[in-house]
């Protein structure tokens, strides 16, 4: 038995969630897509074992080597049972082989194998054809080894929804034949689009700081990070609006630190201790803004992430290029004019000629349906009209804005406001 | 300084449809390295067993009417997983360095016994 000074102290973080979304990825693969459940439920007994032996065995010294040598002995039993699959045994013991198989070939070799597999797993689960919320769902529970309680904290749904959504997807996956592989060039640019929406809407479902288990949410924006991160590393998925997104993430994800304090109140951009940016995230954020120049045309992420850009490199909120924001705002509008995203547009006019020109620019907005709900808006308006001296109307702009649905940091923020135009 | 033997059980009923993720399970884990460590340096640790959760038989009878039967045995509502020998001075001791283990955590129970001196009863 091993005593405490020669084992590893402590786990790598997540390596239960990381190398079950690797496993079931790989066993996807070999299984095929219409055995999803048996890869599932091969790696969650290899998870099971551990749990069952580790507190008399102790921590393996390798973690990885021996969740892979279950996972390997639990497919082979498996196959015993399920005739039809007999035929994969081999497939298995290349796959899960030391020295040989996907999980450990040297890095010098061919790194290559365990990404292809996580990103066929992608590609299958963020499928066009399924719903978008089932692409969520999907991607986190197979490739992002995350539990279905885990998923419904994370987006504020009950259990028994998510669990239908899976299996329902599950289902459609099987009758619509759908495929695990990395989709020809011809579809790739097509069928990127359908995961960078999703992997952009894990970040963001984990970065807006809405009510909810906040470490859970802190994993979404970890793993979008995790997934961008994978796409940039595999050469046919190595495009540049996979590094936009990347960047667009890592910049925003730069901010986190700053943008909710301890007790949970929320700071907006103009108001954070930028000293709490992560710079190490910064850097890399913009080492991806350059690799995603490559290109011909911008998109959406591009723009995006430029934006992010000026914001993380301006000393201060003041100090911040806001014209070069506007025209970058301009560019975006031109593709997406989103209400979203003329408000922001509006807000770096305000910034950038002043709290007058922000309010025209919001006066061709205000009217908009999808606006209606939206606290940001007359909070916007709140501020520009404070700026100019107008307490009254800030005022009545900012209870408007309370009367929107928005979260309890939200909420405690617009009230801020009103006490200091009241 | 008296052995005690820490038996770890669990109950086989409700076992629960309750989910149990990578993440919760490295969680577990990390937490019984923490206790087993505790344990080591402690010094009192004399062994730790575990016992395999599929196969074992069992032997009733005798003669004629001997029976083999081979496990699991459903008709068990509890199960041992394994065992923690320790030196403690007493059951008190014995308790207090079982209190935190994280099988507690998870619905499991320990059975504490301590194991004979025979030593004492006499040669």
């Amino acid at each position: 038995m091993h005593t405490e000074s020669e084992k590893v102290v402590g786990l790598v973080e997540h390596l239960f969630r990381r190398q079950a979304g690797r496993m079931v990825s790989t066993l996807t693969r070999i299984f095929g897509p219409k055995h999803l459940d048996l890869a599932e439920e091969v790696v969650q007994d290899a998870l099971m074992k551990a749990l069952q032996c580790w507190p008399y065995q102790g921590t393996p010294a390798n973690p990885t080597a021996w969740l892979i040598q279950a996972a390997k002995n639990r497919a082979l039993d498996l196959l015993r049972r399920e005739t039809l699959l007999q035929s994969k045994a081999d497939d298995i013991i290349a796959a899960f082989t030391p020295n040989e198989g996907s999980f450990n070939r040297p890095t010098g070799f061919s790194p290559l194998e365990a990404l292809d597999d996580q990103l066929g797993m992608i590609f299958m689960a963020c499928h066009p054809s399924l719903p978008r919320e089932s692409r969520v769902a999907l991607t986190l529970k197979t490739v992002g080894g995350f539990g279905v309680g885990e998923i419904a904290r994370a987006f504020l749904a009950k259990e028994p929804t998510i669990a239908q959504r899976l299996v329902r997807a599950k289902r459609q996956i099987r009758d619509e034949g759908v495929l695990f592989e990395l989709p020809e060039p011809t579809e790739m640019s097509g069928r990127l689009d359908s995961v960078l929406e999703v992997v952009y809407l894990l970040f963001n479902e984990g970065y807006t700081a809405h009510q909810g288990d906040s470490l859970v949410r802190f994993d979404l924006c970890e793993e979008a990070v995790r997934l961008g991160t994978l796409l940039t590393e595999h050469p046919t998925t190595d495009l540049p609006k996979c590094h936009a997104l990347l960047s667009l993430m890592l910049l925003q994800a730069a901010r986190l630190p700053a943008r909710t304090s301890a007790n949970g109140d929320m700071h907006v951009l103009g108001e954070q201790d930028r000293s709490l940016w992560n710079k190490r995230l910064i850097h890399r954020g913009l080492v991806h803004l350059d690799r995603c120049a490559e290109g011909d045309e911008p998109s959406e992420y591009h723009l995006q992430a430029a934006i992010a850009a000026v914001h993380a490199i301006a000393p201060s909120y003041r100090e911040t290029d806001w014209k070069r924001i506007v025209g970058l705002y301009d560019q975006l509008a031109a593709m997406n004019p989103s209400p979203v995203v003329l408000l922001n547009r509006a807000v770096a006019v305000a910034k950038a000629f002043g709290p007058e020109a922000g309010l025209g620019a919001l006066e061709e907005i205000g009217s908009h349906p999808t606006l209606a709900h939206y606290y940001l808006l007359p909070a916007t308006l709140g501020d520009l009209f404070k700026e100019l001296g107008e307490t009254d109307k800030a005022a009545g702009c900012y209870r408007q804005a309370l009367d929107r649905s928005c979260s309890e940091p939200e909420r405690r923020f617009l009230q801020g406001r009103l006490k200091s135009v009241s | 300084m008296p052995q005690f033997m820490l038996i770890s059980m669990y109950s086989t009923e409700g076992a629960g449809d309750f989910e149990i993720t990578p993440e919760m399970i490295q969680a577990v884990l990390e937490k019984y390295a923490a206790w087993n460590e505790k344990m080591q340096q402690s010094g009192r640790l004399v062994a730790v067993n575990k016992l395999t959760d599929t196969g074992g038989k069992r032997v009733n009878g005798f003669g004629d009417r001997q029976v083999v039967t081979d496990g699991p045995f459903t008709e068990t509502k509890e199960v041992v997983g394994g065992y923690w020998i320790v030196e403690a001075a007493d059951y008190d001791e014995a308790v207090e360095m079982s209190r935190d283990c994280p099988s507690l955590e998870f619905g499991g129970f320990l059975e504490i016994r301590e194991i004979e001196d025979f030593s004492k009863l006499g040669a």
